[in-house]
């Protein structure tokens, strides 16, 4: 009796403690362990997709968009009140500003910084993972991983960059600035190590791979716009030339017809284009709401099942955050043509700007009043399409003609408005906002033209704080008044003045770290416009 | 018996515990220490007087004021607070110490630095604050390039130690006691440098005293408009020769002079035109479109546009008057006085008498019309509910609509019984029982006697016409109600010839071709004593059913041909003679 119940304790007590292991053995139910995770080419499939839908995340497309205008003069405040948008428009920025926050932005490179650590490490474990493979996604993280860098370089000058994979709690957080050039130039030299290996395409038959997922001529767009933030002007065409002589994009065509009209005033006849309606209309249908269109490099993807975060921002007006600054719009950018003016449009003017709402992404079709629905906020959000490139190259050549003489100097003055030429036509651009052409065209005139273009080309598209903060600071700020000057429209008249005595700080063209982040990274130091050095207390 | 009685005791005795007890665990729960809470937000006078705050020096001056009770009460305020080597620096310069100050002389210092209201620095503008402080002087900040702000033209307020939040208001800690200005306007203006000589040296052409009194007399606040000598170089004077330059001057003033010609009356006068009876900062001035002056009957007008604030800009006919503008960044502007303020002109201002001229004035030339990215746009039909106009004020419901209608003003677009003037008109149902009434402010009006013309496209039936009364209301003036009620279902006979339709009290108003749908009727004569912008009302006196499509007003002046010239489709007028050939459309 004793041997047996001995015997009995013992088993029950192996039993037990056999079973205990595994009670104390926790793994997650609800995701997968890093342990478990990087096995599989599959593995490093998915979590590229995750690097993707990161960039569709609300708060990150909402700031792809957001910083490039909320601080320029195409937009004004609705009337639904965004006291933190108020405050940015009235040139009263603070570090309490929630629209400074950066964190939905390092959390992206942060993932790009995941992947580049631990993709390699799956060859060893699939061998069915190719290095062409493993290289094709190493080369998207980079890229993905240089476009926020890029972003956040133009937001808040220097910023910290890292290139290490933060994945558990034993690193230490804190890193400090760096300078804004030099973060640059890593990233730049990034982007060129790796563009080559992104694919030209991703499929044949489906657009939305091409234009949703980063190819090499969305790469060259990248390092494109990085060069001519950076000043490199040669390396700037080298890259818009590589894009339009692909032959994988075009500017989608819109039909044109001529009437022969006699001018009101002075009672002669001219030819007068215009552009058909059905041709406007397929212009923006193709663009704006398809999306994925034949002129687009790269655009943010959105679905019926991951809506753009844009109805409150636009589709409620004039209820809504932001509406079009019609001063603007309709004094500066599209006067009205003044032969055949009844027929004879700039395009883009309605396209932009309708029914008091910022048309491009409230609108189902062009001349129909309807605004989308909270449900039907799918447009795709464009970073690059070929007429950027092209305004672009146009830009760049125009300031390599400044190192130019005489013949030269004109000849490469004529390539940058033949490329403005191109945008300009397709879009039945009018004679009232053309150049005067001669043949003694000034560097800064085409500048200032090229400019203009840019903002009536790429209205609304989140670009224009950056076109004029990059002419503006262009040779240690030759031009700052391309800001000054801006604040007539981007601000209240009653703030006019001390924004423009703001701007007169370079410091203050970029935007304060958020407060979350000064509070926990002991080596971040705030923007020195933001901070008064003497009295600060930390 | 006897243990009945014990047992009761007993139970009385536990029953009187039982009470006892509850009583004090039903009331201490009440006084749970867990659920009540005192604020941790301090007051003004409590953040002053925590260690490190740099601002205890300033806080002695509060409590020598008495003023220490309101900075610690519940209150809205802003107070400027001077650090303590600020204070350190106004003692020792002035001679001064916090012992021997006395209560007033505190109290003095103390309130000129309070503001009764909350004002974080976000709504500084650069100009005076929104309220004045507790001595009724308003101060005024200025952004400096560095994000710091400049107070009262004395103190620096860094970008830290800006906004702090207390219970009673916001504290902003400056690095100077802030000082009112001693001088009154007419000692700054007597002391003015170099670059006034000119205006100095017109000022000596008349007696001190009376200048004086020009200037700082009478009670309440004035403002000095003053321009400097490059404000006169740009009106075309030559300075140097400061003889010539008079001679030029009076000469010019002779030219523009309405009441008298005697030179130091007109010198006088030119002064009296500088000054404004108010207390006009920058704010001030853009927001408002006429101020009067101390020189009588003659107002300045102002125009804020795209940040440039203009005087006396005249664009209306065929007048082409620049305005002069008010430089907003020298060093006299919003500059407080202590019975004052003083502006800077950058050119020469002048009475300037306007002849009466004539206003064809389009009524959908409303800004929120003209905001509309398809204002004159043919096919265009907008409705607008009546309480989204700023310069209209209608009687009525104010959720009644009107629309706004425009055809277009192309060739293509013309249509001989609807040419409108620029291709708009507003259709309303001014009716007794919908929209009862339109007061309407005017474009600017010249002093003078003008017949007024009102121009519409004839609508609805004679059988229930649209009949209006018409009001001319000027301020400070009495009301001129016109003679004629107009009916805009009204129409004249096509027999008459222009000359016969004037003297019924008809013309026709649009000049490629006339048709009697395209009318306009005699309203009345008006006389307007002060040039500016006064209001016209339109009151329904019956129940009309249908709308009237209103196009234009017109002011002629009475001694003018009232029907030439008249105006095409797109607004241009066009005089009497020209052929028809020339009159758009061709």
């Amino acid at each position: 009796m004793k041997k047996i119940r001995i015997l009995l304790v013992l088993i029950i007590a192996a039993l037990a403690t056999s079973s205990c292991d595994s009670w104390l053995n926790l793994t997650p139910t609800s995701g997968v362990a890093r342990d478990d995770y990087w096995k599989t080419k599959e593995d490093v499939a998915s979590f590229t997709t995750g690097l993707y839908s990161g960039l569709v995340g609300s708060d990150v497309s909402l700031k792809m968009w957001l910083w490039g205008e909320m601080r320029a003069d195409m937009i004004n405040t609705g009337t639904w009140n965004n006291s933190n948008l108020t405050l940015i428009k009235e040139g009263e920025i603070t570090e309490n500003n929630a629209y400074c926050n950066w964190a939905s932005f390092y959390t992206i490179i942060n993932d790009c910084n995941t992947l580049l650590k631990y993709a390699p490490g799956v060859k060893n474990n699939d061998n069915s993972f190719t290095q062409t493979a493993l290289e094709e996604y190493e080369a998207q993280a980079v890229a993905i991983r240089s476009l926020m860098y890029f972003y956040l370089i133009r937001n808040f000058g220097d910023i910290p960059y890292t290139t290490t994979a933060y994945t558990d709690d034993t690193q230490n957080f804190d890193i400090a600035k760096s300078d804004k050039d030099s973060v640059l130039t890593k990233v730049i030299s990034d982007m060129e190590g790796w563009v080559e290996k992104l694919p030209t395409s991703y499929s044949t038959s489906t657009a939305a791979y091409n234009k949703g997922k980063m190819t090499r001529y969305a790469g060259y767009a990248l390092l494109a716009d990085m060069y001519l933030w950076k000043e490199n002007y040669q390396k700037t065409i080298d890259y818009c030339d590589k894009i339009v002589s692909s032959g994988q994009y075009a500017l989608i065509p819109v039909a044109k017809g001529t009437e022969v009209v006699t001018d009101e005033d002075t009672q002669e006849i001219d030819t007068v284009t215009y552009a058909t309606t059905a041709g406007a209309e397929s212009l923006y249908t193709n663009l704006y709401v398809n999306g994925n269109s034949t002129e687009s490099i790269f655009e943010l993807q959105f679905a019926s099942d991951n809506l753009n975060p844009f109805y409150d921002w636009f589709a409620t007006s004039p209820h809504s955050y932001v509406i079009p600054n019609s001063d603007f719009i309709n004094d500066e950018l599209f006067p009205s043509a003044t032969v055949g003016s009844s027929i004879s449009q700039d395009i883009r003017e309605k396209i932009c700007s309708a029914n008091n709402s910022v048309w491009k992404y409230s609108g189902l079709a062009l001349n129909d009043k309807t605004v989308r629905t909270s449900t039907q906020m799918t447009n795709h959000l464009i970073v690059y399409r070929l007429a950027e490139i092209y305004l672009m190259r146009a830009e760049a050549e125009n300031q390599l003609a400044a190192s130019m003489t005489g013949d030269a100097q004109q000849a490469e003055i004529a390539e940058a408005l033949a490329d403005v030429d191109v945008v300009r036509s397709r879009s039945n651009a009018v004679d009232a906002t053309d150049i005067t052409r001669s043949s003694q065209m000034s560097v800064s005139m085409v500048e200032e033209f090229i400019l203009e273009e840019e903002a009536r080309e790429m209205a609304f598209e989140g670009k224009r704080w950056y076109d004029v903060l990059r002419n503006a600071k262009r040779n240690s700020y030759a031009h700052l008044h391309y800001l000054t000057d801006m604040c007539i429209y981007s601000t209240t008249s009653d703030k006019v003045y001390s924004l423009q005595a703001k701007y007169n700080n370079h410091n203050s063209h970029y935007l304060p770290i958020y407060i979350n982040d000064m509070k926990s990274n002991s080596l971040l130091v705030q923007n020195s416009f933001y901070a008064d050095e003497s009295t600060t207390s930390k | 018996m006897k243990k009945y009685n014990i047992r009761t005791k007993i139970l009385t005795k536990i029953a009187y515990i039982g009470l006892i007890v509850l009583v004090f665990t039903s009331c201490s729960s009440y006084l749970n220490p867990g659920q009540y809470r005192d604020s941790t937000t301090q007051m003004i006078d409590e953040y002053m007087a925590t260690k490190g705050s740099n601002l205890d020096l300033y806080l002695s001056i509060i409590s020598k004021a008495g003023l220490q009770g309101m900075m610690h009460a519940y209150g809205t305020y802003t107070c400027f607070a001077p650090t303590d080597s600020a204070v350190n620096t106004y003692l020792k310069e002035n001679n001064l110490s916090i012992s021997t100050m006395t209560q007033a002389q505190a109290a003095q210092i103390v309130k000129f630095h309070t503001i009764s209201d909350t004002i974080p620095t976000s709504s500084f503008i650069d100009g005076r604050l929104p309220y004045a402080n507790m001595l009724n002087v308003y101060l005024t900040t200025q952004t400096q390039n560095d994000n710091s702000i400049l107070v009262n033209r004395q103190g620096i307020l860094g970008t830290v130690n800006r906004n702090i939040q207390c219970g009673n208001g916001y504290i902003h800690k400056i690095d100077k006691v802030l000082t009112q200005q001693d001088s009154t306007v007419y000692q700054k203006f007597t002391n003015l440098g170099n670059d006034y000589s000119v205006m100095k040296f017109l000022a000596s052409k008349l007696d001190a005293v009376q200048m004086d009194s020009l200037i700082d007399g009478g009670g309440g606040f004035r403002t000095l408009l003053l321009q400097n000598d490059s404000a006169f170089i740009n009106a075309g004077f030559n300075i140097s020769d400061k003889d010539a330059f008079y001679t030029a001057f009076q000469a010019e003033l002779k030219n523009n002079a309405t009441t008298t010609t005697d030179p130091s009356g007109m010198l006088y006068n030119w002064f009296a035109y500088h000054i404004l009876p108010s207390r006009s900062y920058i704010t001030d001035m853009t927001a408002v479109t006429t101020l009067s002056t101390k020189l009588l009957n003659q107002p300045l007008t102002l125009v804020y546009r795209n940040d440039s604030l203009l005087v006396n800009e005249f664009k209306e006919g065929e007048l082409n008057d620049q305005g002069i503008l008010v430089n907003r960044k020298s060093t006299y502007t919003d500059y407080t006085c202590s019975n004052g303020v003083i502006q800077t002109l950058e050119s020469n201002l002048e009475v300037k008498a306007h002849k009466p001229y004539r206003v064809y004035w389009d009524i959908c030339a409303q800004p929120e019309i003209e905001a509309n990215s398809s204002y004159k746009k043919e096919g265009t039909s907008i409705n607008y509910t009546v309480s989204s106009f700023s310069n209209i004020t209608f009687g009525g419901s104010s959720s009644n609509t009107l629309t706004y209608i425009a055809n277009g003003t192309s060739a293509a677009d013309y249509q001989q019984k609807w040419q409108v003037i620029n291709g708009d008109y507003m259709s309303l149902r001014l009716s007794t029982s919908y929209i009862k009434s339109m007061a309407m402010k005017l474009p600017l009006l010249v002093a003078g006697t003008y017949k007024v013309w009102v121009c519409y496209r004839q609508s609805g039936s004679s059988t229930k016409p649209i009949y209006v009364k018409t009001t001319f209301q000027e301020d400070n003036y009495d009301d001129q109600v016109l003679p004629i009620i107009a009916n805009f279902s009204d129409e004249p006979n096509s027999k008459y010839t222009d000359d016969q339709l004037l003297a019924l009290g008809w013309k026709y108003y649009t000049a490629k071709n006339q048709y009697i749908t395209m009318c306009s009727k005699l309203l009345g004569t008006i006389t307007v004593y002060a040039t500016g912008q006064h209001t016209l009302l339109f009151t329904a006196t019956n129940a009309a059913a249908t709308n009237a499509f209103l196009d234009e007003i017109q002011f002629i002046p009475v001694d003018e041909d009232q029907i030439w010239p008249r105006q095409d489709i797109r607004g241009t007028l066009v005089p009497e003679g020209t052929a028809a050939s020339n009159i758009f459309p061709y």
